[in-house]
């Protein structure tokens, strides 16, 4: 699973040199040199054209974003559907079914799409996650067309039989005993959201509990896919080098016509609320202790996102960041320290972690984290950190547009999980105002204890000496 | 774009058409007309000026205008490779060092001035260079390059820094023991190389950065951090010339300085398949490694090799070894081959993970399918989907700033010329089914591997047993 970045903003670009103020003298002749640059102010820029959005009678959505830069074309057909979807005893249908999706369709045996694409010189892959499911290729431009016959067929009904479910359950199987089984960090991200999630569907790994894999019966799984794989549930987003046009009346050739109907969505309940934080300890075959520590927090469409971005960007990212600057270079209790969001459509999680040095005791690096956490809620934040925030947003935004493939999780994420077509434009506006203010309610809106979760994880025979803020489970 | 009305014509046929196995060979071959349409031999890589600065520094400079944004990628020839069993871990520190304060940027006002802006710079120390890599937004190119010249040439090194940085390698080295993989690898390279060269890890081991002193440090940069030892690769959002008069007005005064070592790289091949458990009997489940040291990336072998590799392991799922492996007998999760380029006799390697029990099935079908390789030719089918992968793929290398910049650097870090994929169908004509044979014959012999397991030995010895003697070690050793 991955944490994406999806937005625009237009800053003006007020001193974001501030922090330089007291640098000696070179580093002011540097300032100097360049603080006229700031009132430059330029206009968005954006590598190829806005999307495109067509909505066809059958209730699928196309996006075509045009890039001549390179004879490549990027496709991304994407499901509405996700962890989120999936009740309790059907946990892991969702990669079942996207699984299904590569053991043959009508029209192709199980590995022909993948050599076909392969052989064009492209590649293709699949992801699940909270809430899309989605099929991936990239190709060279000439290849277009045949991705789409591909993925119309594969649209119109994977040939679901007893022995490809069994195939599909399969590798389902082996991706948790790989990724999550046999690997400590795997464990701890199930750990994590399983402690943060009681009652939503998030708390559970994309390839669900093993009892619930092995229980899905073939109607279930058809029944399933019939409801969410379908044209009214599925967005197809196509960025790079051809002809909107002609491929938007292609698409409508091919996928038009395919039956459709209302996508029935089981909408997950809230997340219950906690008296107080939820901690779990364990201990485990890692060299060194790691701990993360996350906050529940809105899904992305809330208005309080885009300041938890800005407020993520100075808790942990960059080296000057505040967590970082205190436990790896100040105190020196940790090699890493990283963190980000959770880009859900439901609520969400932000989150910090921290992989300890050697000898360095975890409540330490733990008291260490929450002390930065604490400061954020007591203190304004300076001037110089906030543009600092927002120019690294800045550069985030401009990353999340460098190649074809980020094009189409960028407009994939916004348009799905927020269902509104304003949304870039709200973001925008939004992380331009953010205030010193915002930053500070905010923080003390989300950063409270029982909006918390921490999973620490220690090598046998590390004794973790915890106060008595935690209860143990 | 290609012939659109020409595709329709074939999409008519195969509308008209009701017989499957008919559609689908229609599909295939509508798929290789497109594959082999768009795809120019020449012109894959971006215009780029070239220059050296008097004092030796090779520069390359790309403009690309599509993002107000420039990244740029220092290389310096001289990577983890050189580092002795002593100081091992030296060279990765010593340009870690480079982020911890210059003479007009001291202490954290460096990363301080990096972070303001919203850009980043980032350190990378492979086995044959060493990078420094910088994304900032176009608007900074002035000052990103100030702050890149000043942290090579005036960097300005503490023992406080050096003690920070010395316990969080060795807090590194401690955590990725905690990685199966890892491990694998370390294991490998050791037994391929030994305790010189390639075989040492780049983020060192406990003793070799104990050992590492401040001197050692300054006396490593001094060496190595040279301009003559030196590419600077930097490309966006540009104007060429003049990025050019900024480059030369801030690195001319670096100076040069002597040749910089580059070690000899003497893989020995084992006379006898060596076959190494790290015991681990809670293992969930099973890690292994197969391989071998390959070619220099430069060989004339290495177009053969890629296509090879991909046919055997590189190409995912529709590898033979996925196939015969994963799909149809299920004996593992995964597995994978790749070949770590390098400037020297870099390792081929197959890699994948498996449950307990099924293990020492895979890895014994594994030598089976190599096995079938070395004796039955690769169809010329296979062949020239593999060649086709490489066209259209190679593509994608190139396009952004920052991925052609990456492959740019990587290529001169490898000792490739920067046409190598523009002369991919060049390169691929002589690389026929005879010379892949060739290749099996000459680099798949299973008596020149070594393969190591990371699993409870108790179940993995009995089936690993057949393919010849076992070396069983403690999990920890490594």
């Amino acid at each position: 699973m991955s944490i994406k970045s999806s937005y625009y903003f237009k800053l003006p670009l007020v001193p974001r040199y501030a922090i330089l103020i007291n640098m000696k003298r070179m580093a002011s002749k540097i300032l100097f040199q360049i603080i006229p640059l700031i009132f430059l102010i330029s206009p968005i820029a954006s590598a190829g054209s806005e999307p495109v959005e067509t909505t066809l009678d059958n209730g699928m959505i196309l996006l075509t974003m045009e890039d001549h830069s390179i004879p490549l074309v990027a496709i991304r057909v994407c499901y509405h559907v996700g962890i989120k979807n999936e009740c309790p005893g059907l946990t892991g249908i969702t990669s079942i079914c996207e699984a299904a999706g590569w053991q043959g369709t009508r029209l192709f045996k199980k590995g022909e799409i993948s050599r076909i694409i392969q052989a064009g010189g492209g590649y293709t892959t699949s992801f699940t996650d909270w809430d899309v499911s989605c099929f991936y290729t990239k190709v060279p431009s000439g290849m277009l067309d045949t991705v789409l016959v591909l993925e119309s067929d594969r649209m119109s009904g994977i040939d679901i039989t007893a022995e490809r479910l069994l195939l599909a359950k399969d590798i389902v199987r082996k991706k948790r005993l790989a990724e999550v089984e046999s690997s400590i960090y795997g464990h701890i991200n199930e750990e994590f959201f399983s402690l943060a999630y009681r009652s939503h569907p998030y708390g559970h790994n994309i390839y669900g509990w093993p009892d619930d894999i092995d229980r899905i019966n073939l109607d279930d799984l058809k029944q399933y896919m019939r409801a969410n794989f379908q044209p009214s549930n599925a967005m197809i987003v196509i960025a790079g080098d051809f002809d909107s046009e002609s491929v938007t009346a292609r698409v409508r050739q091919l996928f038009g016509g395919l039956y459709s109907e209302p996508p029935e969505r089981w909408r997950p309940i809230a997340e219950t609320k906690s008296l107080g934080d939820r901690l779990s300890v364990i201990e485990a075959n890692v060299g060194i202790p790691v701990f993360i520590m996350g906050y529940h927090i809105p899904g992305i469409a809330h208005e309080d996102i885009p300041v938890l971005r800005l407020i993520n960007n100075i808790l942990n990212t960059g080296t000057s960041s505040r967590i970082y600057r205190r436990m790896v270079t100040e105190e020196k209790s940790a090699m890493v320290i990283s963190g980000g969001i959770i880009n859900a459509e439901d609520p969400g999680l932000i989150y910090n972690y921290a992989i300890l040095n050697f000898d360095s005791p975890v409540e330490e690096g733990i008291r260490q984290m929450e002390d930065e956490i604490r400061r954020i809620k007591i203190d304004h934040i300076t001037d110089a950190e906030l543009e600092k925030a927002k120019n690294r947003a800045l550069v985030d935004f401009y990353m999340s547009e460098r190649t074809l493939e980020d094009k189409t999780v960028t407009a994939a994420t916004s348009c799905l999980l927020t269902g509104d077509s304003d949304f870039r434009e709200k973001m925008i506006t939004k992380i331009k105002s953010v205030t010193r203010d915002d930053i500070l309610h905010t923080a003390q809106k989300y950063f409270s204890p029982s909006n918390r979760i921490v999973v620490i994880v220690r090598p046998p025979g590390d004794v973790t000496d915890l106060d008595d803020d935690y209860d143990v489970e | 774009m290609s012939d659109l009305p020409a595709m329709l014509q074939i999409w008519m046929m195969i509308m008209m058409s009701s017989n499957k196995k008919i559609f689908t060979a229609i599909v295939g071959l509508l798929a290789m007309i497109a594959a082999g349409a768009p795809i120019s031999e020449s012109g894959i890589v971006p215009d780029y000026q070239r220059f050296n600065l008097p004092n030796g520094m090779e520069v390359y400079l790309v403009e690309d205008h599509r993002l107000p944004m420039i990244d740029f990628f220092m290389l310096f020839g001289t990577g983890t490779a050189p580092d002795s069993s002593r100081t091992s871990g030296l060279c990765s520190i010593s340009l870690s060092m480079l982020q911890d304060g210059t003479e007009n940027f001291p202490d954290t006002l460096l990363t301080s001035a990096i972070d303001s802006t919203g850009g980043s710079v980032r350190f990378i120390a492979n086995r044959d260079g060493s990078f420094i890599e910088g994304t900032f937004l176009s608007r900074d190119l002035q000052f990103s390059l100030e702050v890149l010249a000043d942290m090579v040439q005036r960097p300005k090194l503490t023992e406080t820094n050096l003690d920070r940085k010395k316990r969080r390698f060795i807090s590194i080295s401690m955590q990725r023991r905690s990685v199966a993989t890892d491990r694998l690898a370390n294991v490998l390279y050791n037994r391929l190389y030994g305790e010189e060269g390639y075989g040492l890890s780049p983020n060192g081991t406990r003793a070799g950065i104990d050992n590492i002193e401040l001197e050692d440090i300054k006396a490593f940069l001094d060496a190595n951090m040279r301009p003559n030892n030196a590419t600077l690769f930097l490309g966006g959002d540009i104007s060429a010339s003049e990025a050019r008069k900024l480059i030369n007005r801030l690195f001319s005064d670096w100076q040069p300085g002597k040749e910089s070592y580059k070690p000899i790289v003497n893989p020995s091949l084992p006379d006898s398949l060596k076959i190494i458990i790290l015991d681990y009997p809670d293992a969930p489940s099973t890690d292994f490694l197969l391989g071998r040291s390959a070619v220099p990336a430069g060989s004339e072998n290495t177009p053969a090799l890629i296509l090879f590799d991909y046919i055997l392991g590189g190409g995912g799922e529709i590898s033979r070894l996925w196939q015969k492996v994963v799909s149809e007998q299920s004996l593992a999760t995964s597995v994978g081959s790749s070949v770590d380029w390098s400037r020297q006799n870099g390792a081929w390697m197959i890699s994948g993970n498996a449950s307990n029990d099924m293990a020492a099935g895979a890895i014994l079908k594994i030598i089976g399918v190599i096995d079938e390789l070395r004796e039955i030719r690769v169809p010329f089918k296979e062949l020239d989907e593999a060649k086709n992968f490489f066209y259209g793929y190679s593509l994608g290398y190139y396009e952004s700033t920052y991925s052609s910049l990456a492959m740019m650097a990587t290529l001169k870090r490898i000792g490739v010329d920067q046409d190598f994929y523009e002369k991919l169908t060049e390169r691929f004509k002589v690389c026929d089914p005879n010379r892949l044979r060739g290749i099996a014959e000459k680099l798949l012999d299973k008596k020149n591997m070594i393969i190591v397991v990371s699993g409870p030995a108790d179940i993995l010895r009995p089936g690993l047993s057949q393919l010849g003697k076992i070396e069983v070690m403690e999990y920890g050793e490594y």
